[in-house]
């Protein structure tokens, strides 16, 4: 496999090295692989975006990164290197001493993780408590700069509060200060703001970036949102069942989208640059089964470029003949000559090699 | 108070609804009352598609539930075809039901688990008595069709055997089981992936031309809604800040309110982590909300007066209306 890592110009010491990450659980219907065969690198400083709709392994790739698997029936295999220091084969109590200074992460819904009966400057100062002995005054000092600085107004009075008393933003930006309270060298974000109104996402997602700059932090966001993914990340992998499909720098991704998964993300949102009661390009039919083994091409079913090999042949990432840093899994790329010349075939023959119909409406269309 | 835009109607369209002034409150206890719908009007015009948009808590599903009198208003008028929905005895609001649906944002919960999809889609017309047992089925496979479910395949199952979006679809052929003529659609895609979210959209927008239907479509996604809107108002603390024809409303916002709604939005533009120039703070809590403009403390432009006296809603353009005493440049 060409281009085994996403940034492969960077240097040796990239904070997260993903190496083959595959995830697995058990279910009555036989093994998933959740997450398969997934390497990306991280450095420090940076904001790396997964992106993916439900059921791709967005957020199994982060717990597995975060090892924070069930203990029954999920098994994770490959490597996951967070300064040099392998983490899958190490247990609970070795990644006790990991999380908080070295990794630490934020979840979607902020009322469940936080705890409802415990007032939360308390919950900040347990997470400061967990490493390191604090004396009561200078506890409570980190306390009160930690929720100024995620931007709590009249933190005195906040602290002694508990988490029912918060609105949604603000319980969010408790999370992020107990992720943020010892300082970790990775912060994994998994759809931070999703639960959050428009104007507060802007808000949560602005405080992210600023401290995620000023600490030099690593940062892994798992969001469905392309337009949060173009907006604040410089490296942005898209996952489609469990692989990922394309990832490259943040600009590069959106400027020569190749994958035609992505490709029809894009063009499925509704822009607001488009006027009213245009057409949406919506990608037919749905994610795969992923208890049932595919060979070919996760998405050639829902693909108007697929060939027959497409069905046949596992595909394998590559990268960009003009950027070593961009990888895809595509046969008939979009923006190639292949794939114009795959999806006019399908065109003329009026279906694809899986028997879609290829009409105006499909992905890929204007391309 | 209500401001409609009904002197911008009379092009020959006829009005479907009208909302005149409508109020919806809930007692907290304590003598504490949540002031969720604080006089709120427009029309709605026959085969128009009304966007309603704000953030949670602004009151827009109260509304779209007080129109259809699954919630009763505390005051106010929802004038369908000319009658008052909202003084109707329980008897003649039954009679009119049947015109009006509304579609929820789970489609999951909305549907009951236990009962097949043709059964569950075949319920308005069992209830009604409309036609025959075989009209009746005939009918049910025809509705499954037209949402792109297939009733020989899908017909005998189980809610619980089909993806989000493909029990929204079950729940949108539910909702023209009885041919309404308006459906309100509270968040119909906002629990769905996008790539799906899509083929509900375009769906919606098909069965609508189909059937002539009058659509008010509840939000809190901006893109979505311009997509399929006519007319967008967008709403802030249970009040009406800004009512404008979609295109119009997204050129040339000229309330802060919506102007920081359209800057929130992550745009597909690649950036360099570009600082979204936001609104700042949170919403008031609608059991006290600010005197005068209820946005004002939000508001970059907020002065003394917004303080003092309540902005009303005011044309600034053909269907454009707004509720601010310093409105944004027309630019």
């Amino acid at each position: 496999m060409v281009g085994d890592t996403v940034t492969p110009q960077a240097p040796e010491t990239a904070l997260l090295d993903v190496r083959g990450l595959t995830t697995s659980f058990d279910t009555p219907h036989g093994t998933m692989r959740a997450v398969d065969d997934v390497s990306l690198r991280l450095e420090r400083g940076e904001m790396l975006a997964v992106v993916g709709e439900s059921g791709s392994g967005k957020s199994v790739l982060a717990r597995s990164v975060m090892r924070l698997l069930p203990k029954r029936g999920a098994r994770s295999t490959g490597q996951v290197l967070l300064d040099g220091t392998d983490l899958v084969p190490l247990g609970e109590k070795q990644m006790r001493g990991h999380w908080g200074p070295s990794m630490s992460m934020i979840f979607q819904d902020p009322m469940t993780a936080l705890n409802p009966v415990m007032r939360v400057g308390d919950q900040i100062a347990e997470a400061l408590r967990a490493h390191g002995h604090l004396r009561r005054a200078e506890q409570r000092e980190a306390v009160l700069r930690l929720l100024r600085e995620v931007g709590i107004p009249s933190p005195e009075l906040r602290a002694g509060q508990y988490p029912h008393e918060l609105s949604g933003g603000m319980r969010q930006r408790i999370v992020i200060a107990v992720a943020l309270a010892l300082d970790p060298a990775l912060l994994l974000a998994d759809e931070p703001t999703t639960a959050l109104d428009v104007t507060i996402q802007a808000q949560v997602m602005t405080l992210l970036r600023r401290e995620q700059v000023q600490r030099r932090m690593a940062m892994l966001l798992i969001t469905h949102d392309l337009g949060v993914a173009a907006m604040y990340s410089q490296t942005v992998v898209v996952m489609y069942a469990g692989q990922v499909v394309e990832s490259a720098r943040t600009a590069r991704l959106f400027a020569a989208t190749r994958s035609p998964y992505t490709d029809g993300l894009r063009r499925s949102l509704p822009s607001l640059a488009n006027p009213p009661h245009s057409r949406l390009q919506a990608i037919p039919g749905r994610p795969p089964n992923l208890a049932r083994r595919v060979t070919g091409c996760r998405f050639a079913p829902r693909c108007s470029r697929a060939q027959a090999e497409c069905l046949t042949e596992p595909v394998p990432l590559v990268a960009a003949p003009d950027d070593p840093g961009h990888l895809y899994r595509c046969r008939y790329p979009v923006g190639t000559p292949e794939g114009t010349d795959a999806l006019r075939r399908n065109r003329e023959a009026g279906r694809t090699a899986t028997g879609l119909p290829v009409t105006g409406e499909l992905v890929g269309n204007a391309s | 108070m209500s401001v409609t835009t009904d002197q911008h109607t009379e092009t020959g369209h006829e009005v479907l609804l009208e909302v005149r002034d409508l109020v919806v409150e809930f007692p907290l206890g304590g003598g504490r009352t949540a002031h969720a719908v604080s006089g709120v009007g427009f029309t709605l015009r026959r085969g128009e598609t009304l966007g309603l948009v704000g953030e949670s808590g602004c009151g827009k599903s109260t509304v779209g539930k007080a129109i259809v009198q699954l919630l009763r208003p505390t005051s106010g008028e929802v004038l369908f075809h000319g009658e008052d929905l909202a003084s109707l005895r329980p008897k003649s609001l039954r009679a009119v039901r049947p015109r009006l649906q509304m579609i929820f944002q789970d489609p999951v919960s909305s549907l009951n688990p236990r009962r097949r999809v043709a059964r569950i889609v075949g319920e308005p017309l069992d209830v009604w008595g409309v036609g025959d047992r075989q009209q009746r089925r005939e009918r049910v496979r025809a509705l499954l069709e037209q949402v792109g479910i297939d009733p020989d395949v899908a017909g005998g199952r189980l809610p619980g055997e089909f993806s989000g979006g493909q029990c929204q679809r079950v729940s949108i052929a539910r909702a023209l089981a009885l041919e309404p003529e308006l459906i309100i659609c509270d968040e119909p895609v906002s629990a769905l992936d996008v790539s799906v979210q899509a083929q509900v959209l375009n769906l919606l927008e098909d069965l609508k031309e189909r059937h002539g239907l009058t659509l008010v479509f509840i939000s809190h996604d901006l893109a979505v809604v311009k997509n399929v809107s006519d007319r967008v108002a967008v709403m802030y603390l249970g009040k009406i800040v800004e009512t404008a024809p979609a295109q119009e409303l997204y050129e040339h916002a000229r309330h802060h309110y919506t102007a920081g709604l359209l800057a929130a939005i992550p745009d597909d533009e690649p950036g360099t982590g570009r600082i979204i120039d936001g609104l700042t703070g949170e919403l008031p809590s609608p059991v006290d909300p600010p005197s005068g403009c209820r946005f004002r403390t939000r508001c970059p432009r907020a002065e003394e007066r917004c303080a003092v006296e309540e902005p009303v809603l005011r044309p600034v353009g053909p269907e454009h209306v707004v509720a601010c005493h310093f409105p944004r440049d027309a630019a």
